[in-house]
């Protein structure tokens, strides 16, 4: 009776996860890349799949549950995940993570954000002050980020220092090659001019030097018009466009329509681990974007 | 929070330069620890350096206001739900053109232990506008173990809808049962203890102390007028689905002079349970696109004391009563959503003397058929037409509402 007390108290008061950390990640990318750091010294949680438009998520009482256990949350900030985790936080009333504290990751604080705003008004559709939150499509921003995880988890977890460092210089190196062959495969790709849905590939876009001709939302956040629709084929002739992208957690419809007045090709890139079946890590997500992308520009 | 010094951005365009990609390893390990350096002594600066727009109004709350109007069409001319003293704000609204609340809420964190919320809302009463407050409450931060301890005035859990501002309603109206029991939602002044369970699965438990004063309890002595007591577990079935049930217990003293509506008090006490349950089902846990959700409450009273009509006899009440509602609401495109609910009342018979009262249902079950129909341009605006089936009074009657609902300013999110 005494032995069936304690493990129930222990399960209470949540004892028995003292063996390994929990990281909560935001999103499918940041659960990948803390994967690479802390490996098997993690338990680690994705909030969201990429089939899912991580702007407009649901507090749901799963997401409380698994935030009130983590010991590092990881997530992109520059307000792309406002209208879901500040709730969740509040309410799971963690002592470990909290807005502003240490052991919540926010990518962007230690990246410089693109595409920021001139002027903050709903008008201009969902704007983000503090500029475009898709960081993790320019593959160097992996980089910074996989060292502040390394930091963390060395802060919380101080015995496994040399681990978590050993696991993220091995990380950075490699990638780092494949960065180096992924930039010579995608010359082709160089002042290439493109269409998207809404600005979330233009990380990799602004890395690869492809340019955006315009958006299939006529505001952010706002969906696509005929009016607007009809307005972009002209950008398709006029700009050259060569292919229409579009997220796995994105309506085809406009894509489709535009594909078929103009002849470009509309093409779904991953986004993110899991975008697709041949997306299954960072490194994916990258060579299979590239591939998809050479594969729209012949025609 | 983002002081980009030029130190770190040269060492991240050394590192993005094309001619360096024929670097041999060692270069590359100087590079990363040139790196490391780097991104340690921007988080040191971090600590030190203001945000932008430094000063005092840095530390401006956000401020978010949600406005909301109706037009209401219906017939009949009574306002109130046979069988049961309801309060005004659980009530029919005013016929034709009419502002609904218009909610100011105001907050920020007040240190790193506190965090503080206030809504007002600004309504209209016998043709005067008049401020309410509707929730003026404290919140602490990193308790230990999980705590939560609110306290001021407060909306406490009970049920699913009770502590939600109506604006997040997927109707134009509180369903039934909240509206005859809780006089729509039941706020008032104490405080509140609650934890979420290190559970895998989402459980949290929690109750707390009020003052009474407001409906369904009349309570003005020292003491506790009071008190609530709750569970909720929920989880994910799948990627696509979700679901939630909770449990709650709330208990109203009304006392001395008791509560009064229009032609009758009552002095006694509220025992009221809740049990609810919700499901949703989301394609590819996108809810942006589209979403099935089903949801619906029990709620049952136990009322213990007298109602004493202000015309007439008092009558002694031990009665037992009850509600429910069941609605789904389906999300078939990115802006468009459609709903149904069924709600009904079972009001238990009246004592003799007070059959002339609208407590005396005779055998007659207030119920609701309700469809509504909305249109949300983005997730600050939406317009909605709803139409009731209304079977509350002795005599059927269809109702049409149309409201708009614009909320602008910061806006969190809305819980599950």
């Amino acid at each position: 009776m005494k032995k069936i007390i304690f493990i129930f108290f222990s399960v209470l008061l949540g004892h028995t996860e003292a063996f390994a950390l929990n990281i909560f990640a935001c999103e499918p990318e940041w659960a990948a890349l803390a994967k690479e750091i802390a490996q098997d010294k993690a338990d680690i949680y994705s909030a969201t799949t990429a089939t899912q438009d991580v702007h407009f998520i649901q507090a749901r009482p799963s997401l409380i549950a698994q935030i009130r256990k983590a010991d590092l949350v990881i997530c992109s900030g520059a307000d792309l995940e406002v209208g879901w985790l500040p709730l969740i936080l509040r309410k799971a009333g963690s002592s470990k993570v909290q807005e502003g504290g240490d052991n919540l990751i926010y990518a962007s604080y230690y990246i410089d954000t693109i595409e920021k705003p001139v002027r903050i008004d709903r008008a201009d559709g969902d704007v983000h002050p503090d500029g475009n939150p898709h960081l993790h499509l320019n593959p160097y921003n992996l980089l910074k980020t996989a060292f502040v995880i390394a930091e963390k988890l060395a802060g919380i977890d101080p015995e496994n220092t040399a681990f978590y460092h050993e696991n993220e210089k091995t990380f950075r190196a490699v990638f780092w090659e494949h960065i180096k062959r992924w930039e010579r495969k995608a010359k082709a790709l160089n002042g290439a001019s493109v269409i998207t849905n809404h600005r979330n590939m233009s990380y990799l876009f602004d890395w690869l030097k492809i340019k955006t001709a315009g958006t299939l939302e006529p505001k952010p956040g706002i969906p696509a018009t005929s009016k607007h629709l009809s307005e972009l084929t002209e950008t398709v002739r006029k700009n050259n466009v060569r292919f229409i992208a579009y997220a796995p957690f994105e309506s085809p419809k406009p894509a489709q329509w535009l594909s078929g007045q103009t002849g470009v090709k509309a093409i779904v890139l991953p986004y993110t681990v899991g975008g697709n079946g041949q997306t299954k890590t960072l490194f994916d997500l990258f060579e299979n974007s590239i591939d998809l992308m050479l594969q729209a520009m012949e025609k | 929070m983002k002081n980009q010094t030029p130190a770190v951005l040269a060492a991240m365009a050394a590192l993005a330069c094309p001619f360096q990609a024929q670097a041999t390893e060692q270069d590359l390990l100087n590079r990363i620890n040139l790196l490391e350096n780097r991104i340690k002594s921007l988080e040191t600066k971090q600590n030190r350096q203001p945000v932008s727009g430094s000063g005092l109004s840095a530390f401006n709350p956000y401020i978010s206001v949600v406005l909301n109007g109706t037009y209401t069409h219906y017939s009949r001319d009574e306002k109130d739900i046979i069988g049961f003293q309801v309060g005004e704000e659980g009530e029919f609204a005013d016929k034709g053109f009419s502002l609904g609340e218009s909610e100011i809420m105001i907050g920020a964190n007040v240190d790193d232990k506190f965090s503080a919320n206030l809504t007002a809302a600004i309504v209209n009463e016998d043709g005067e506008d008049k401020i309410e407050l509707e929730e003026a409450f404290i919140q602490s931060i990193g308790l230990p173990y999980g705590l939560n301890l609110t306290f001021g005035r407060l909306k406490p859990v009970f049920g699913s809808l009770n502590e939600k501002h109506a604006h997040t309603d997927d109707f134009a109206d509180r369903p039934l049962p909240y509206r005859v029991f809780l006089n729509s939602a039941y706020k008032d002044d104490g405080l509140q203890l609650s934890v979420v369970l290190p559970t895998d699965f989402y459980a949290e438990i929690g109750g707390g102390a009020y003052r009474g004063g407001y409906f369904p309890a009349a309570f003005e002595g020292s003491g506790i007028g009071a008190a609530n007591s709750y569970l909720r577990v929920g989880g994910d079935i799948s990627d696509n689905q979700s679901w939630l049930a909770g449990f709650s217990y709330l208990y109203a003293k009304s006392a001395e002079d008791g509560r009064r509506t229009d032609s009758l008090r009552f002095e006694g006490k509220d025992h009221l349970y809740a049990a609810s349950l919700k499901y949703s089902f989301v394609p590819n846990g996108n809810n942006k696109e589209s979403e099935f959700v089903l949801s619906g409450e029990y709620l049952f009273r136990n009322e213990k004391g007298n109602y004493i009509d202000t015309d007439g006899p008092a009558g002694k009440f031990d009665n037992k009563s009850s509600g429910w509602y069941a609605q789904s609401t389906f999300k078939f495109l990115t802006n468009w959503k459609i709903g149904y609910r069924y709600a009904q009342m079972k009001p238990k018979e009246t004592p003799a003397a007070l059959e002339d009262t609208i407590l005396n249902a005779e055998h007659h079950k207030p119920e609701m058929h309700s469809v509504m129909a909305e249109w949300d341009n983005s997730e600050f605006s939406r317009i909605r037409v709803q139409y009731n089936r209304d079977k509350t009074g002795f005599k059927n009657d269809n109702q049409l509402i149309v409201q708009y609902t614009m909320s602008f300013g910061a806006h969190g999110a809305h819980s599950y």
